[in-house]
């Protein structure tokens, strides 16, 4: 049996009214909705993960999960009680970061 | 504009006010060609993107509003007077049993609309029977000859869903997304009343 290399996608949600001191309650209130829809064994196979970045920017979530759980992630995000926007989801933080700086810039306008 | 996956898709139910600004913000980001909104949050959008939501019991207004594409709704509530016609989409809040309803307009084509954006607010048990029952609906809509039509119904920019959200939603009821889309656009077509605008 040959291993195949897991595919990732990296999605931004924006957040308007948090400061985001505390993205770890975000990501517990989007996992126990995940769970509650899609199971724990939906979610430990998502792998989903809240990526911490350096240079992090004020109102946005960075998360990671696999490509074929990418479709449960989007419905548990979209469904956690909170007002969210969903900036960018793609394979590398490189693209991600570039479309979180457009979508800043376009929604400061 | 740049031809994706994601090109024709439609939300025909943005309820917050909605300037030229904020269209192309929502075409930007969100990957929606064309809105539905209701003919007072309209506030001079480019006709080619936007269609005009006028509820059947206000159609006497519609003469203010005639550059724009329009589809007539209805509330499928308690209160639905099923004698009423002369509406192009039935807007359903909880989705029990109409199946009496679907028989009664078979061949109607009309549009039944669920509002995405109140899953939002409901426990996960209510979000699970919710996916059952439209998946029913789906079935009976196409034994019917009626629509089925996913809208966001946001009240605010925050509320608004991507296509590839509703494709995710569509996978989760074995619906296949392109046949969605596609039958969609082909209904909205069939309902344009032989409005075309010049390009000038």
């Amino acid at each position: 049996m040959t291993l195949t290399k897991k595919k990732f996608r990296y999605i931004a949600i924006f957040f308007p009214n948090k400061s985001l001191s505390f993205p770890d309650k975000i990501f517990v209130e989007f996992s126990t909705r995940y769970i509650e829809l899609f199971g724990t064994i939906g979610y430990s196979n998502s792998q989903t993960r809240l990526i911490k970045m350096k240079d992090s920017i004020d109102n946005i979530l960075l998360l990671k999960c696999a490509l074929d759980s990418l479709s449960d992630t989007l419905i548990s995000l979209y469904l956690i009680n909170q007002e969210l926007i969903i900036v960018s989801i793609s394979g590398t933080i490189k693209q991600v970061k570039k479309r979180i700086r457009l979508f800043l810039r376009d929604f400061d306008e | 504009m740049r031809l994706t996956k994601y090109t024709g898709t439609i939300d025909l139910s943005i309820n917050f006010e909605c300037d030229q600004n904020t269209l192309l913000f929502i075409r930007k980001y969100f990957h929606i060609n064309t809105i539905g909104i209701p003919n007072d949050k309209i506030k001079n959008l480019n006709r080619d993107f936007t269609i005009m939501k006028v509820k059947n019991s206000d159609n006497q207004t519609m003469n203010e509003y005639r550059d724009y594409l329009y589809l007539l709704y209805e509330n499928l509530d308690n209160k639905f007077d099923q004698k009423r016609s002369g509406y192009d989409i039935l807007v359903i809040g909880k989705p029990l049993n109409y199946k009496p309803i679907l028989q009664k307009l078979d061949g109607r084509n009309i549009g039944f609309e669920f509002l995405v954006s109140n899953l939002k607010y409901l426990n996960s048990s209510e979000v699970g029977k919710w996916f059952s029952n439209v998946k029913y609906f789906y079935h009976l809509c196409k034994k019917y000859k009626h629509q089925l039509i996913l809208s966001s119904g946001a009240k605010s920019i925050y509320e608004l869903i991507s296509p590839r959200i509703i494709d995710s939603i569509l996978k989760k009821m074995d619906i296949s997304s392109a046949e969605y889309w596609s039958s969609l656009r082909i209904w909205l077509e069939n309902k344009n009343r032989g409005i075309t605008h010049d390009p000038d």
